[in-house]
C-alpha cells in the first residue's frame, strides 16, 4: 500500500507540474482544443503535381501498393497512346487520395481529362483507414498545414472518448508527439556527434535504411488491412457516406471538369461472384447507386476472370505477369474515354 | 480484444464492477461468460470451437476416472481431437488451397468459406490446458471435475485465453473451486503488473518494433545490420511478451486469482537449459512434465537399446523440436527449436547442464556472454521472414555495405539501449534495492509518464497472440 500511495503522489504531481509547464512551453491553450489534433508540418509533396505539368496526362492514377505494384505506367501510356500516369502510394487509404486529388490535381494549373482511383472492399468510406502510427507519416507527406477534412474525418471521428479527453486536458498526452520528437532526437544526433556526424549525416545514415520497395511482411500488413475494411461498423455505406472523404472527392472533380473513374480491384478472397458477404454486396450497391447519379464510371474488375489466382503473391498483390495482364485490362477498359 | 485496445478497457472496468457486486455462487458463470464475450468478439465461431473443445474434455476426464480399463482409449481420443484441432488449424495455409479447389470442383464455394476460416486466437495455449488436465487425471495427479462452469471458466480464462501462462489445473481450477471476496490486497498485487505491463508494450515493444521491423524487412541485410537487427527483436519479444504476461497476471489479480510467472530473467541464463527454465516458464514446465520427463523414462526402461549418447540426447531434440512446431507451422520454427535442442545436446556433452555456474566471475561473464550470443541468434532465426532469405544473407552479405551503415548502427544500438534501460534498471532495483520504496515509486512514476507519452492511437497486437 506504502508503495502504491507514494507512486500515486509522485505520479500525481508531476502529471500536475507538466500540465501547467507544456502548454506554455508549445504556446497552446488549455484544455487544448480538438481541432487542432493532428500536427501536421506545413510542406506538401508536390511531386504528382510537377508531374502532371510536364507530362499532361488524361489519366491520372489514384491508389495504394495495388496500384503502385500492379499497373505499369508506361506500358498503359503506350497501348492508349496517351499518358497515363501512376500515382499509387503504398500504406495509403482514402485520406491520402483525397489530399493527392485535393493538393496536387485540383491546384494542376492543367488538369487530366479522368481521375481514377483504385480501391477495394469499404476503403472509400473509412477515411481513417491506414491514417494513424507508421502511415501517418505519408498523409503528413500530402497534407498542408491545416486540413480540415482530414482532422475531422480522419482523426476526430476515429478517437475514442479517453483519446479525446486525453487529448483536451493531459497535456503531456496532447504534445507527445513533439516530445517523443525530441527524445528522438536526442537518442540520435549526440552519440552520432561523438562519431563526427552531424544531424545530416545522421538522418542520411538512418534513411538510407528505409525499404525501398514493399517486401513480404508490409505485404503481409496490407493483407491484414483486409478485415479492418470489413469491420461491420464499416460496411454501412449509406451511414459514412457523409462523413467520408468521397463527396469532397466528387465535389473537386466537378469544380475542375474531371470525370472519375472507380475500379474496384481483384482480390483472391472474393474472387468469385457473389463470394462476398450479404453486407459487402449491399454496400458495393449502394457505391454503385451513388456513384452513378454523380456521373462517375464505376469498373468492377473483382471477379475478372483474366487474373488468374497464380497471379497473386497474396491476396491482394500481382506478380510480374499480373501486373502485366492486369495493365492491358485496364488499357481496354480505358480505351472508350481517350480523347484523340 | 486486446489488452491495450480501449474497447478492452471498457469492457474489464465494467466486468470488474459487475464481478465483485455479483453473488459469490455467480462469479465462475460471470467468468465464463465475460471470457466467452472477450474470446467471441472477433470472430464469434471462435467460441463455438472453444465450448465444444473444452465439452469434449471436460465428459473424456469424466470417463477417464469411471472407467479405469478404458482410462487410456478416453485419453489418447482426448488427445488426438484436441492436437487434431491444433494441427488443423495450425496447417490450414499449407492445405486450404487444395482443399478449396476440390470443393470448387463439387460446385461449393470454397474460397468464400476457407478464406474466412483463421487460427482460433489461443488455440495452442488453450490446448495444452485441456491436455494437461486430461493427462492429469488419468495419471491420478488431479481429480476430474464435476462443475462443467468451473472447468469450462478454467480453460477460457480470458486474462489468459490468447497467450498464456499455461497454468495447470492444479494452480487455477483449484482457485475456481473456491470462494472469492473482493480485498484490497487484489488491486495492490496487480497494479505494479499493469503499469509494467503497459509501459513494457507501449514504450519499448512498440518502439523497438519499428526498428526490428525496418531491419528484417530489408531484402537483403549486412550481417551488421543483421546483428543490430537481432539485438533490437531480443529486446523487443522479451517487452512484448512480458508485458502481456503482466497484464495477464495483474487482470487475474483483480478478479481474485493467483497465476504464474512466465519470466524469470532469462536472458542472464549461462545455459540454454537454464534460459528455458526462465523463458515463457509455463510452456517450458508443460514441455518438460508432458513430454521430456515420459521420453527419458521410456528410453531409461529400454536403456539396454539404445546407448546413453541417444537416452541424453533424444529428449532435448525431440521436446525443442516440439515446442518449435507449437510456436508455428513451417520449417523456420522447427529450425529454431532444434537448434535449441541441439544447444541443450551439446551444453550437456561438455558438462553444463541446466543450472551449471562456473566459480570465477570472469568466466561466468564469458559463459553469459555466449548464452547471449547464441539466443541473440536463436531469435534472428525466429524473427527472420524465412530461411531463405536468413541463409541468403549469412551467406551472401556483406558484414557492412558502406560507412553510413556503420554509423547507422551505431545510432540504432543506442536507441537499443536506450530503450534497454528500463528493464535493466527495474532488475537492478529488484535485485539490489528491494526495500527501497520511494525508488520503486520513482520508477513507477516514470513508467506511467512514459507510458502516457508513447501511447498511439492503435497499438500492434501482442507477438505471441498469433500462436
Amino acid at each position: 500500500m506504502k508503495l502504491f500511495v507514494r507512486a500515486f503522489f509522485l505520479t500525481s504531481f508531476s502529471l500536475l507540474t507538466l500540465s501547467l509547464i507544456l502548454p506554455r512551453v508549445y504556446g497552446q491553450p488549455y484544455p487544448y482544443p480538438l481541432e487542432n489534433v493532428n500536427q501536421f508540418d506545413a510542406s506538401v509533396k508536390l511531386a504528382p503535381m510537377r508531374r502532371i505539368e510536364e507530362e499532361k496526362p488524361q489519366f491520372v492514377m489514384v491508389g495504394d501498393s495495388v496500384l503502385h505494384d500492379g499497373v505499369d505506367e508506361k506500358l498503359l501510356t503506350q497501348r492508349l497512346g496517351v499518358p497515363a500516369l501512376n500515382f499509387g502510394e503504398p500504406g495509403t487509404g482514402s485520406a491520402v487520395w483525397y489530399l493527392i486529388i485535393k493538393n496536387n490535381i485540383e491546384d494542376a494549373p492543367t488538369p487530366p481529362k479522368y481521375i481514377v482511383i483504385f480501391f477495394r472492399d469499404t476503403v472509400l468510406t473509412t477515411p481513417s483507414f491506414r491514417t494513424t502510427g507508421r502511415y501517418f507519416a505519408v498523409v503528413d507527406d500530402y497534407a498542408g498545414k491545416r486540413e480540415p477534412l482530414v482532422t475531422e474525418f480522419a482523426y476526430l471521428n476515429s478517437m475514442t472518448p479517453l483519446e479525446k479527453f486525453a487529448t483536451r486536458y493531459l497535456p503531456l498526452y496532447t504534445h507527445r508527439w513533439q516530445l517523443r520528437a525530441a527524445l528522438d532526437d536526442a537518442m540520435r544526433y549526440p552519440p552520432a556527434a561523438l562519431i563526427g556526424c552531424d544531424r545530416r549525416c545522421a538522418n542520411q545514415a538512418i534513411y538510407q535504411l528505409g525499404p525501398k520497395e514493399l517486401d513480404a511482411v508490409a505485404l503481409q500488413q496490407a493483407v491484414f488491412d483486409v478485415d479492418a475494411l470489413n469491420a461491420p461498423e464499416n460496411l454501412n455505406f449509406k451511414q459514412n457516406l457523409e462523413t467520408s472523404f468521397l463527396p469532397a472527392i466528387v465535389e473537386i472533380a466537378k469544380e475542375r471538369n474531371i470525370h472519375l473513374i472507380f475500379v474496384r480491384t481483384k482480390s483472391t478472397r472474393f474472387s468469385r461472384p457473389n463470394s462476398e458477404p450479404p453486407a459487402l454486396q449491399t454496400y458495393l450497391t449502394d457505391l454503385q447507386n451513388y456513384l452513378a447519379a454523380e456521373q462517375a464510371t464505376y469498373i468492377d474488375l473483382a471477379h475478372e476472370e483474366r487474373l488468374l489466382d497464380s497471379y497473386f503473391i497474396d491476396l491482394l498483390h500481382l506478380n510480374r505477369e499480373g501486373r502485366a495482364v492486369f495493365t492491358e485490362i485496364l488499357a481496354e477498359k480505358f480505351a472508350p474515354f481517350v480523347v484523340k | 480484444m486486446s489488452f491495450t485496445s480501449y474497447d478492452f478497457i471498457v469492457f474489464f472496468l465494467v466486468f470488474l464492477a459487475a464481478y465483485w457486486l455479483a453473488p459469490a455462487k455467480f462469479r465462475n458463470a460471470l467468468l465464463l461468460l465475460g471470457s466467452y464475450i472477450v474470446y467471441g468478439w472477433l470472430a464469434g465461431w471462435h467460441v463455438v470451437v472453444l465450448a465444444l473443445a473444452t465439452a469434449l474434455d471436460y465428459f473424456l476426464a469424466l470417463g477417464i476416472a469411471a472407467r479405469k480399463d478404458k482410462a487410456r482409449l478416453f485419453l489418447w481420443t482426448g488427445i488426438i481431437l484436441n492436437v487434431g484441432l491444433l494441427a488443423f488449424f495450425k496447417y490450414y495455409f499449407f492445405f486450404n488451397e487444395s482443399l478449396a479447389n476440390a470443393l470448387n470442383g463439387m460446385g461449393l464455394n470454397g474460397d468464400a468459406f476457407f478464406t474466412k476460416i483463421l487460427l482460433p486466437l489461443g488455440l495452442s495455449f488453450y490446448v495444452l490446458k485441456k491436455i494437461s488436465y486430461l493427462l492429469d487425471v488419468e495419471r491420478g495427479t488431479f481429480k476430474p471435475t464435476r462443475d462443467f462452469i468451473a472447468y469450462a471458466a478454467y480453460v477460457s480464462f480470458f486474462p489468459q485465453v490468447f497467450s498464456g501462462p499455461i497454468d495447470r489445473p492444479q494452480k487455477l481450477l483449484t482457485q475456481l473451486y473456491a470462494p472469492r471476496a473482493w480485498k484490497m490486497e487484489n488491486f495492490y498485487q496487480a497494479w505494479t503488473l499493469l503499469v509494467m505491463g503497459f509501459f513494457k508494450k507501449m514504450f519499448i515493444a512498440n518502439t523497438t518494433q519499428i526498428i526490428a521491423g525496418q531491419i528484417f524487412e530489408l531484402e537483403e541485410p549486412s550481417l551488421l545490420l543483421l546483428i543490430v537487427g537481432g539485438l533490437t527483436y531480443t529486446l523487443q519479444i522479451i517487452a512484448d511478451f512480458s508485458s502481456y504476461t503482466d497484464l495477464s497476471r495483474g487482470l487475474a489479480h483483480l478478479l481474485g486469482f493467483e497465476t504464474t510467472e512466465n519470466f524469470n530473467r532469462p536472458y542472464l541464463a549461462l545455459t540454454p537449459g537454464e534460459f528455458w527454465n526462465r523463458w515463457h516458464i509455463s510452456l517450458s514446465a508443460w514441455l518438460r512434465d508432458y513430454i521430456f520427463f515420459p521420453l527419458r523414462r521410456f528410453l531409461l526402461k529400454n536403456k539396454t537399446r539404445v546407448s546413453e549418447f541417444w537416452i541424453q540426447s533424444i529428449p532435448p531434440l525431440v521436446t525443442m523440436a516440439v515446442s518449435g512446431l507449437w510456436h508455428g507451422a513451417g520449417w523456420k520454427f522447427i529450425i529454431w527449436g532444434l537448434y535449441y535442442g541441439v544447444l541443450i545436446v551439446l551444453y550437456q556433452a561438455l558438462g553444463a547442464r541446466g543450472e551449471w555456474k562456473p566459480k570465477e566471475k570472469i568466466k561466468q561473464f564469458f559463459a553469459w556472454l555466449l548464452m547471449f550470443a547464441l539466443i541473440v541468434f536463436g531469435w534472428i532465426i525466429f524473427r527472420a521472414i524465412s530461411l531463405d532469405w536468413l541463409w541468403q544473407t549469412l551467406t551472401h552479405a556483406p558484414f557492412a555495405r558502406s560507412p553510413q551503415e556503420w554509423t547507422a548502427s551505431f545510432i540504432l544500438l543506442v536507441m537499443v539501449g536506450f530503450y534497454a534501460l528500463p528493464l535493466i534498471l527495474k532488475m537492478m532495483l529488484d535485485l539490489y534495492a528491494e526495500k527501497n520504496l520511494t525508488l520503486h515509486a520513482l520508477y513507477y512514476t516514470a513508467a506511467v509518464l512514459l507510458t502516457i507519452l508513447f501511447i498511439n492511437s492503435t497499438s500492434p497486437d501482442f507477438i505471441y497472440v498469433q500462436f
